[in-house]
């Protein structure tokens, strides 16, 4: 394998596939085109972007991939339980989640001692609504405990 | 150690059980009041611009006519319509306050926006900022005639806020009107086009008096005409284009409506309210500052008339240049 | 000269202690990602009405000053850029707190940013009503060549594959596009989300490029990798390493602060730009972007030099030089105030409160973040387990904080993978940045142009500033392989 070739493989669909959709865009009305069209700019970058990773891929015929180290099954167990918890902070509420999130990550991450776990995560749930919903008056989605909060903290 | 957990758990989900349980019998016990909850008044705007900090200065003393906490709910989004879409699914209660401007206005004549023309009623108007066409001072054109005599040659430079706000429409709707020809150049904001008009950028702009008043006043610029109907008492030597016979009116005019259907005496409270906080001082230094003054504020009945005028007029401008179906 | 003699404007106890809790406030703010100075002055706005106008205004100016600065702590310590302007820093910074000098970092960062802040306020003070006046002399013709000359460095900001940085700006550009196009109203890439219409917002993707990307590198790293050495972490550094980096400072100042004054640009590109010409210049290019000090005192005294620099044109003619400043004019306006040439002639006290607000702030953040530097830099010693979910948190509540909009948040995540992935493959996150903050200015100016030169392109070669951009790119682009030729000529000789 070529050194790189994968990334720069990704790059390259995705220009295209990028590239195809600016045909989609609106007809530019006679009264507002002036001069320059909406997708010059967009087009110009994609074939910047294709010729490069082509130019990229031929300097780089010769090398071969290093390995890399793999990617630990860790970062996919986070990445997978960060989604989980923004899909569900808007149905359930910040507050809950944040909750949840200090609740459960640093388990995830090798940590055992789990009274100081479920302290910290207290004491994160609690300063996140504090500091910003108190303090700063920032409005969250608090999910099921929407209501409770409008009424008695704004 | 994991009993420990588990109790702490169990606690935590009776009191949000609790919580809960607690906020559902409220609403049911005082529902039949108006206000029963916090005002909450829905943006379209980002934090610290126009629209948000008129909304600000709008609820410190309706809190306390209200005698009820009131918050703002910025909602960007497709120039104004996340705004109408998320009010639209709010219930009809008096207690979802839209902010508008024009924008929504022209979104809605274009047929693109999530609420129409007669889904909402007016509860007060907040500010009422005519455009004024401004030019250099060192630029030939004296007189707004001179302008649109040039605009015929070749076509004027002309500058505003983004495609499809009210800068953009009256600019197009004035050359119209007055029979001549402008090339409209977009900016970011009002402080780039005075830049680029003070450097002999642009030719002519329509701005805010506000947006330009210091280099008017440092002979920087020179004002030709006020796109209203009566002359500013800012400005009283400024001809009106009305004056001129050209029929283009536009001004920045920001008011708060509610959805239609809403009773009629929540909307009489929410208007005195409104009304009552934008008589006390805090909000007249307020508008002063921005250059403008009480003649800003008008009432439920007024500003409704309003908004329903400008939605007709723009909707015949806008299908007559082609920007709408 | 009078400037001395009005510094009593501001010693009265509740002058003094406004503005020590603005800077402190607008410090701690500043820090938190996603959370700016100008969020916080635009919610506090309202409340300022029953303050003293002249208190009001220099409470805001002062929080303005502490927040740019503060976004420099959490850039260096959990490579979380507090503000866009920070980003630059995060580069090096970040680079020395994994090696355990995290207080030399926080130090450097500290003494630069005042450096950089004072010299801007000297400048406001004696310059401001004529250097305001080049706002004026920049038109879009003129910013268009800024921005090509900005783009001029996208290959060189960071020491990885030039081809590499080119493509990587190149993405940043592209995302720039998304949103509705300024000249035409066209929506563009936006999918059919209405919150994409009015562009992807800038604090999102650079969360995620930076701290996202970050907790899921952490994830991977194993748990015993973190036993760190703990002692050097809380070390100041050294006077010699001070002097060392006495050039770039006063370079990066000079940047910032001629930056700062053009309305259109701020922190952000001054940073960037302050950064690359350290590099540029430095004896140490190959140590750029794994830790070297340089690195971090060239962004951090640009952009608070260009926070100076902004309220040029703010205060001397009414036109915000940054986001932030805008706000501040906001509260002029609510205190029936006006900046603009007016307040140079007719209120000389307001100006004067204002500038000795900022100075005072300089120096409380000066003495705030040595002091502070050794208690923050424990945090990059605080448990991995413990500190990444924290930093989760932060990245959570900072993007949607801005505009309150669950879209912000999914793009926060979505940046976090594909900085990963890109991080990965040698793809650096400067030339990204560097990309989203000038694709807008250069799309936009171009439009612009063309219109305002009756589509023909050649005018920009009739406008001096033009050309003097033009040529700098040239140079910037060309001057080592031109350098090469003459050193070549001279050895044949």
């Amino acid at each position: 394998m070529i050194k790189d070739i994968k990334i720069l493989g990704v790059i390259i669909f995705i220009s295209l596939i990028l590239f195809g959709y600016t045909f989609t865009f609106d007809e530019v009305p006679e009264i507002l085109a002036q001069g320059m069209q909406p997708t010059m700019m967009p087009r110009l970058i994609f074939s910047l972007i294709i010729f490069l990773c082509f130019f990229q891929i031929y300097q780089n015929k010769s090398l071969k991939s290093e390995n890399k180290d793999i990617i630990k099954r860790n970062a996919f167990i986070t990445f997978g339980y960060t989604l989980f918890i923004v899909l569900i902070a808007d149905k359930l509420g910040f507050l809950i989640s944040v909750f949840l999130f200090t609740l459960i990550t640093p388990i995830l991450w090798q940590r055992k001692d789990y009274l100081k776990i479920t302290l910290y995560s207290l004491c994160m749930t609690i300063f996140v609504f504090v500091f910003f919903t108190l303090v700063l008056q920032l409005k969250f989605p608090q999910g099921i405990l929407e209501d409770f909060i409008i009424r008695n903290f704004y | 150690m994991i009993k420990k957990i588990q109790s702490i758990f169990l606690c935590f989900a009776l009191v949000v059980t609790s919580l809960v349980g607690m906020g559902q019998v409220t609403t049911v016990a005082i529902a039949a009041d108006f206000p029963s909850k916090p005002i909450e008044v829905v943006t379209h705007a980002g934090l610290g611009g126009g629209t948000d900090t008129t909304a600000r200065m709008l609820l410190i003393r309706t809190r306390k006519n209200l005698k009820n906490n009131a918050y703002i709910t910025p909602k960007k989004g497709d120039s104004g319509n996340k705004a109408m879409a998320y009010v639209k699914s709010k219930p009809k209660d008096g207690h979802t306050v839209l902010a508008i401007t024009p924008t929504h206005l022209f979104r809605m004549a274009r047929g693109e926006a999530a609420l129409t023309i007669d889904d909402f009623v007016g509860v007060a108007r907040t500010t009422v900022d005519p455009i004024v066409i401004f030019v250099n001072a060192k630029s030939p054109y004296k007189t707004i005639e001179d302008l649109i005599k040039a605009g015929n040659k070749k076509p004027i430079k002309y500058g505003g806020t983004n495609v499809g706000s009210v800068d953009h429409i009256s600019g197009l709707i004035f050359a119209r009107e007055a029979k001549t020809k402008i090339a409209f150049v977009p900016f970011e904001g009002g402080g780039a086009i005075m830049t680029s008009l003070v450097g002999n950028q642009i030719e002519a702009a329509g701005l805010n008096l506000d947006e330009g008043k210091d280099q008017l006043d440092a002979g920087e610029l020179r004002v030709l005409a006020v796109m209203a109907d009566q002359r500013m008492a800012a400005l009283p030597d400024t001809p009106t284009l009305k004056e001129k016979g050209i029929n283009a009116s536009f001004a920045t005019v920001r008011g708060v409506v509610v959805l239609k259907g809403t009773p009629q005496s929540a909307i009489d409270k929410l208007e005195k309210g409104f009304l009552k906080a934008m008589k006390h001082p805090v909000y007249q230094n307020y508008l002063q500052g921005a250059g403008l003054d009480s003649s800003s504020v008008a009432g439920s009945k007024a500003w409704d008339t309003e908004i329903k005028s400008i939605y007709k007029e723009a909707r015949a401008a806008l299908v007559s240049l082609g920007l709408a179906k | 000269m009078d400037i001395f003699s009005n510094i009593s404007l501001i010693l009265d106890a509740k002058t003094l202690a406004l503005i020590l809790g603005s800077t402190i406030t607008g410090v701690l703010i500043g820090a938190l990602p996603g959370l700016s100075s100008g969020m916080a002055i635009a919610l506090l706005l309202p409340f300022t009405i029953y303050l003293e106008p002249s208190q009001a205004i220099a409470a805001m100016a002062a929080l303005y000053c502490g927040g740019t600065f503060g976004g420099s702590i959490t850039a260096i310590l959990i490579n979380a850029p507090g503000a866009p302007p920070a980003a630059a820093t995060a580069f090096d910074g970040f680079p020395m707190a994994q090696k355990g000098q995290a207080g030399k970092a926080l130090g450097m960062a500290a003494v630069s940013s005042v450096v950089g802040g004072v010299i801007s306020l000297m400048v406001l003070i004696t310059f401001a009503p004529t250097l305001a006046r080049i706002a004026y002399k920049f038109g879009p013709p003129e910013y268009f060549a800024l921005a090509i000359f900005g783009l001029s460095m996208l290959a060189s900001i960071s020491s990885k594959s030039p081809v590499k940085n080119l493509i990587g700006g190149l993405i940043g550009l592209f995302v720039a596009t998304i949103g509705v196009h300024l000249t035409t109203g066209i929506s563009r890439f936006t999918f059919g989300v209405d919150e994409l219409f009015e562009g992807i917002s800038f604090v999102p993707v650079l969360i995620g490029l930076f701290a996202m990307s970050e907790i899921l590198v952490q994830a991977s790293k194993s748990e015993l990798f973190l036993e760190r050495i703990k002692f050097s972490a809380i070390k100041l550094p050294s006077i010699n390493e001070f002097k060392s980096c006495g050039k770039s400072i006063l370079r990066s100042s000079g940047i910032g602060t001629f930056i700062g004054i053009l309305p259109a640009e701020g922190g952000t590109v001054s940073a960037m730009i302050g950064y690359n010409e350290a590099r540029r210049w430095s004896k140490n290019k190959e140590n750029f972007g794994k830790g070297e000090i340089e690195g971090v005192a060239a962004p951090e005294s640009a952009n608070n030099a260009a926070t100076g620099g902004a309220m040029i044109p703010t205060l001397a003619l009414g036109i915000p030089g940054s986001a932030t400043t805008a706000v501040i004019l906001g509260g002029f306006q609510i205190h029936g105030l006006r900046a603009g040439p007016y307040l140079f002639e007719q209120q000389p006290d307001l100006l004067y409160t204002i500038f000795y607000g900022m100075l005072l702030a300089n120096f409380i953040f000066l003495i705030f973040g040595l002091m502070g530097a050794k208690i923050f830099s424990r945090i990059s010693l605080i448990p991995r387990g413990y500190l990444w979910p924290s930093v989760f948190v932060f990245c959570l509540v900072g993007s949607y904080g801005l505009s309150q909009s669950m879209v912000d948040v999914y793009i926060m995540l979505i940046s976090g993978v594909m900085g990963f992935f890109l991080r990965r493959y040698g793809f650096s996150p400067a030339p990204i940045i560097m990309g989203i903050v000038l694709g807008e200015l250069v799309e936009n100016s171009l439009a612009q142009s063309i219109i305002i030169f009756d589509q023909n392109i050649f005018m920009f070669f009739t406008r001096p500033i033009c050309l003097l951009f033009f040529g700098l790119t040239f140079l910037s682009l060309f001057y080592r392989p031109i350098k090469n030729l003459i050193m070549k000529g001279k050895k044949d000789e």
